[in-house]
């Protein structure tokens, strides 16, 4: 099962590396022009671009090379999903891409993450191709926490949530296919759910039952006990 | 206490107010999913603190409301609209007590009124709260079923996009047969995800992820209102929570089919 | 052990309980009420079902009718009206897999309709389910009102003097 994976991974990587790379060139090109100059059509070019990199995972990834291993038609499904949260992110208007000022750095942290996969990768002395690159799912998933993180103003919360799902999947499978790579997903994840539900609760109306001060113990609790969850089993 | 009540005079105009509270109050009731017999209960209550009789003949959507006194022999009815609320345990326990005040403490009906507004005012449930509260719910439930506890995890973030969905789209006012649909869809989706961690706990965390939306509140109220002789709007209750479950078995059905190869 | 699985069990349906009820918005107050009414009758239906061989059905009244009378008692503490603490203390015990399955072999039933050897060993297991949800759900809802029945003044007078008003 496990050659399975990484024989996947190293195909998926020899055959796609120019469209990957290119994938990525896209993605630093319209990560600085938001920064830089947040225009109009660069925030609608980056979410046309977050619909084709889930598509891509979920046909060019799990459904060609993918195939041979066990279930992944229902990543498939998965990855589909995650690209019509942003579809219809990009239909409605839902999230801005605005700038909010805070947690930037956290932002670009994330932002760089990905670019840590490969390097974590070599650290084990992995090879070329057989070594995780950034447009692996969870790296991916990582890139899209990274920018909602650090254009926070009014995030897309499907794409949020369907992330933090991810990372649920992507640590029960460290073990099965020995991919420590993705512990960074869900490590990043832990805090970012933390911020962005508080950030969520400071939008709500006043004067809700129960007080905010609970509801902030609650989201710093659950939290933890996810934490703990992922990490120790 | 009835003769007590009835030194209150009460004039034509005055009981015409009075059937119009009622029926506000009939119709708040009925709407944020309380039992009938409970709202029958506590409106003839409230009609008699205020000098009047009160008989009241339910169905799902309107209620028929006749409001009488035998002092001025007349008799006042009228059929109301009920309105979507959201089920609120709040109000049934607070227009309850209400009615229990008007009737203790001989209340006017400036004073219920006032305070009846005041009541149906107050803040809803905080929707962060909710949206953590039914996950941890949803994945303890997983517990219950005999889920390990990658399956609780999986529930649990599953559960949380899926009652995400289902607060988005209800705060936009689609349909609620659709949100049904689609946010079981989306939950059993996503728990159906679980199938690489094994059969055993993917079946056990699609199997819980939709728990979330079965309607227990009014499954539970339309059995209480049988016992209770209001077999009518019993059935329609019941009909009415067998209709959303439908949905949820459509919603899941769509994921079932896409997922069934895996999964055998 | 036995009392480590007997505890764990109400813990998480305790947990269950106050989640399903928060979504229909009971009073704040009555939060940690539901959460004991939910965790003894479910501990109650577990023991009833796993140390005395009861079969699901009869647990399950038994259970919801500790859970009716328990909401007697803790409602006129405060003062809420019972079917406020008992319908989501009962949510747990919804058969919810049971449900699920119903659902699921009717699909299956569907895609093997062709075979009829497979497609009524499904239609069975449906109507099995099918049967065993039902009649869970109804005794439920029987089990919660007896008390309602046997100790009528009482239950209906449970938010009286509502100091909370």
């Amino acid at each position: 099962m496990k050659e399975i994976f990484w024989n996947s991974i190293a195909e998926y990587n020899a055959a796609t590396w120019a469209w990957q790379a290119a994938f990525m060139a896209v993605a630093a090109v319209l990560t600085l022009v938001l920064w830089f100059k947040p225009k109009k059509w660069a925030k609608t070019g980056m979410k046309i671009y977050m619909i084709a990199v889930s598509l891509w995972i979920a046909f060019v990834y799990y459904m060609k090379f993918g195939a041979s291993r066990e279930y992944s038609n229902v990543m498939t499904i998965f990855w589909c999903l995650m690209a019509a949260a942003w579809l219809y992110d990009l239909l409605t208007r839902f999230s801005t891409f605005g700038k909010s000022g805070k947690y930037r750095p956290w932002g670009i942290i994330m932002l760089v993450l990905p670019l840590a996969y490969p390097a974590v990768s070599m650290l084990r002395g992995l090879e070329f191709p057989e070594i995780t690159t950034p447009m692996l799912p969870s790296a991916v998933a990582l890139y899209m926490l990274g920018m909602l993180m650090a254009f926070n103003e009014k995030i897309n919360f499907f794409a949020f949530i369907l992330i933090l799902h991810w990372a649920v999947i992507a640590m029960s499978k460290i073990g099965i296919f020995n991919i420590p790579e993705d512990a960074i997903l869900a490590a990043a994840c832990i805090p970012s759910m933390v911020i962005f539900y508080l950030q969520m609760l400071n939008s709500c109306p006043q004067g809700l039952r129960p007080s905010t001060k609970t509801v902030k113990i609650l989201i710093f609790s659950v939290a933890a006990v996810l934490a703990g969850c992922m990490f120790i089993a | 206490m009835a003769s007590e009540i009835q030194d209150r005079p009460v004039t034509e105009k005055h009981m015409l107010e009075i059937a119009d509270f009622i029926a506000r109050y009939l119709s708040y009731m009925l709407g944020a999913g309380v039992h009938t017999s409970r709202v029958v209960r506590n409106s003839k209550r409230l009609g008699k603190a205020l000098g009047v009789d009160v008989s009241i003949h339910t169905s799902q959507k309107t209620a028929t409301l006749t409001v009488g006194s035998e002092e001025l022999r007349l008799k006042d009815t009228r059929v109301i609209d009920i309105p979507a609320f959201p089920i609120s345990f709040e109000w049934n326990a607070d227009l309850s007590a209400l009615s229990w005040a008007a009737h203790d403490h001989r209340m006017t009906l400036d004073e219920v009124r006032t305070k009846f507004d005041e009541l149906t005012a107050k803040p809803g449930m905080n929707p962060v709260f909710v949206l953590f509260m039914v996950s941890l719910a949803n994945a303890s439930f997983c517990r219950l079923f005999g889920g390990d506890i990658w399956a609780m995890l999986v529930t649990f973030t599953a559960t949380m996009i899926g009652f995400f969905t289902r607060q988005h789209l209800m705060k936009n006012k689609v349909n609620h047969y659709i949100v049904f649909i689609v946010s079981a869809f989306v939950a059993s989706i996503c728990a159906s995800s679980a199938l690489s961690l094994g059969i055993e706990t993917a079946e056990i965390a699609l199997a819980t992820s939709v728990l979330y939306l079965v309607p227990g509140v009014p499954l539970i109220n339309g059995l209480i209102d049988i016992t209770d002789g209001h077999i009518q709007i019993g059935i329609s209750r019941l009909v009415n929570a067998f209709m959303l479950i439908v949905c949820i078995a459509i919603g899941m059905s769509i994921t079932l089919m896409m997922v069934k190869d895996s999964l055998l | 052990m036995i009392a480590v699985d007997i505890l764990s069990d109400g813990l998480f349906a305790a947990v269950a309980a106050m989640g399903f009820g928060s979504i229909s918005s009971p009073p704040m107050r009555a939060f940690p009420y539901i959460a004991v009414l939910a965790a003894v009758g479910h501990a109650a239906r577990f023991c009833l079902m796993n140390f005395l061989g009861v079969d699901i059905a009869s647990a399950s009244l038994v259970a919801a009718f500790i859970i009716g009378t328990g909401s007697v008692f803790f409602g006129k503490k405060v003062f809420c009206p019972m079917t406020v603490l008992y319908i989501p203390a009962l949510l747990p015990m919804v058969p919810g897999t049971y449900a699920y399955k119903t659902v699921f072999s009717l699909i299956m039933f569907f895609q093997e309709i062709s075979s009829p050897g497979k497609g009524n060993e499904y239609l069975q297991e449906m109507i099995y389910n099918g049967a065993v949800s039902f009649s869970v759900l109804f005794m439920l809802a029987v089990g919660a009102t007896v008390p309602v029945f046997l100790l009528r003044e009482k239950a209906n007078s449970m938010t009286r003097g509502s100091c909370f008003l």
